[in-house]
């Protein structure tokens, strides 16, 4: 199984949704630690997420990084390589669930 | 221009921040320099003087930089979560530290809903606004509460979400920003996974995690602080979103929304 803590790995103060909106946004996530694990499509080991140890995070971070990845590269194949844990957010997995499962387009 | 303050007897960190915001935007577009005198009154010279406003504007006054009440005007055009941060540390030292670590994340996660809604609310499809956000906090010890405020100067929340046909003609400002914080579609951009910053903001003061949540943009203001929702005579260049968070218990089923 793939680790990465979002603190740990990226920043302890996440910003926003775009990269042209500021640092440490969510598409920088998603394109510096995300896509490199999703490139290879054969691919199916597991991704743990650990959402602790940061100050916060925007909605459009979380939307963006992981409806995003789902826009990408579809819902079934993140859904079932994600895993996210948080023990200071407990229901902030549920939620980024929903970013993924409602990323399609209108 | 010079500025005549000595007469002043109430300020709010609202206020400063829309001084602040209008003199530069006069300053960058027409290169308008400001100078300015304090007020007499010792409370109102006091923020004055330690929000930083003697910075942007020319006088012979500096703020002492060992106060503890204020946390001088940040600004800036990005999103910065280091900023928020800081914000939360300020807050963090004034009101009970034993408060839960979810409640800072909300905290965190509603001042970035609002610097970001700097970018998301700054366009109009024609005209392409100022994206700068101006941040103050002030501590009221009497009161036992942080009281934030954050602006910008954007084209505003009503003249940038999406309207129904009949709502281009009628309704009220007030009633557009109460809809956008209810989460109803009206994201101009067509994508529904965005719009949610706001909605977002209004969950956090329901969880009773932030207190005195108050909007003003263009002529709507929405005051749950003081239960008024109505469009203002006058408009508002811009959006203004303060709250406050005080110290007490937390209830800690209201986080799990």
């Amino acid at each position: 199984m793939h680790k990465i803590s979002i603190a740990k790995d990226f920043s302890s103060t996440p910003g926003f949704r775009l990269i042209s909106e500021g640092p440490y946004s969510g598409e920088e996530f998603r394109k510096s630690k995300l896509d490199p694990l999703f490139k290879d499509l054969a691919d199916t080991t597991p991704i743990e997420i650990n959402l602790d140890g940061v100050a916060g995070y925007a909605t459009s971070f979380l939307e963006e990084a992981f409806g995003g990845l789902a826009r990408m590269y579809g819902v079934e194949v993140c859904m079932k390589r994600l895993k996210f844990r948080s023990d200071e957010e407990p229901l902030l997995p549920k939620e980024i669930e929903g970013y993924i499962r409602n990323s399609v387009k209108k | 221009m010079s500025l005549q303050l000595e007469s002043v007897r109430i300020i709010t960190s609202d206020a400063i921040l829309y001084m602040l915001s209008l003199l530069d935007m006069f300053k960058n577009r027409q290169g308008v320099r400001f100078m300015g005198n304090a007020p007499v009154d010792e409370r109102c010279r006091h923020i004055f003087m330690e929000s930083g406003f003697y910075e942007y504007v020319d006088s012979k006054y500096s703020p002492s930089r060992n106060v503890k009440d204020i946390l001088a005007v940040r600004s800036e055009n990005r999103v910065v979560g280091r900023i928020a941060q800081e914000v939360v540390e300020f807050a963090h030292d004034k009101v009970s530290p034993q408060t839960a670590v979810l409640v800072w994340r909300k905290v965190y996660t509603t001042i970035l809903e609002c610097m970001g809604n700097t970018r998301e609310h700054a366009y109009t499809g024609r005209e392409k606004y100022q994206t700068k956000w101006w941040l103050m906090a002030l501590h009221d010890e009497s009161k036992k509460r942080v009281t934030f405020s954050i602006l910008d100067n954007g084209a505003g929340i009503p003249k940038t979400v999406k309207k129904k046909i009949m709502e281009r003609f009628w309704t009220d400002d007030s009633e557009l920003i109460l809809s956008a914080l209810r989460g109803e579609f009206r994201t101009r951009m067509n994508e529904l996974w965005r719009g949610k910053g706001l909605p977002k903001i209004f969950k956090t003061y329901e969880a009773g995690i932030i207190q005195n949540l108050a909007i003003i943009s263009n002529k709507g203001y929405v005051n749950y602080g003081s239960n008024q929702f109505r469009d203002l005579k006058q408009k508002f260049f811009g959006t203004l979103v303060s709250w406050t968070i005080s110290e007490g218990e937390y209830n800690a089923q209201n986080f799990n929304r």
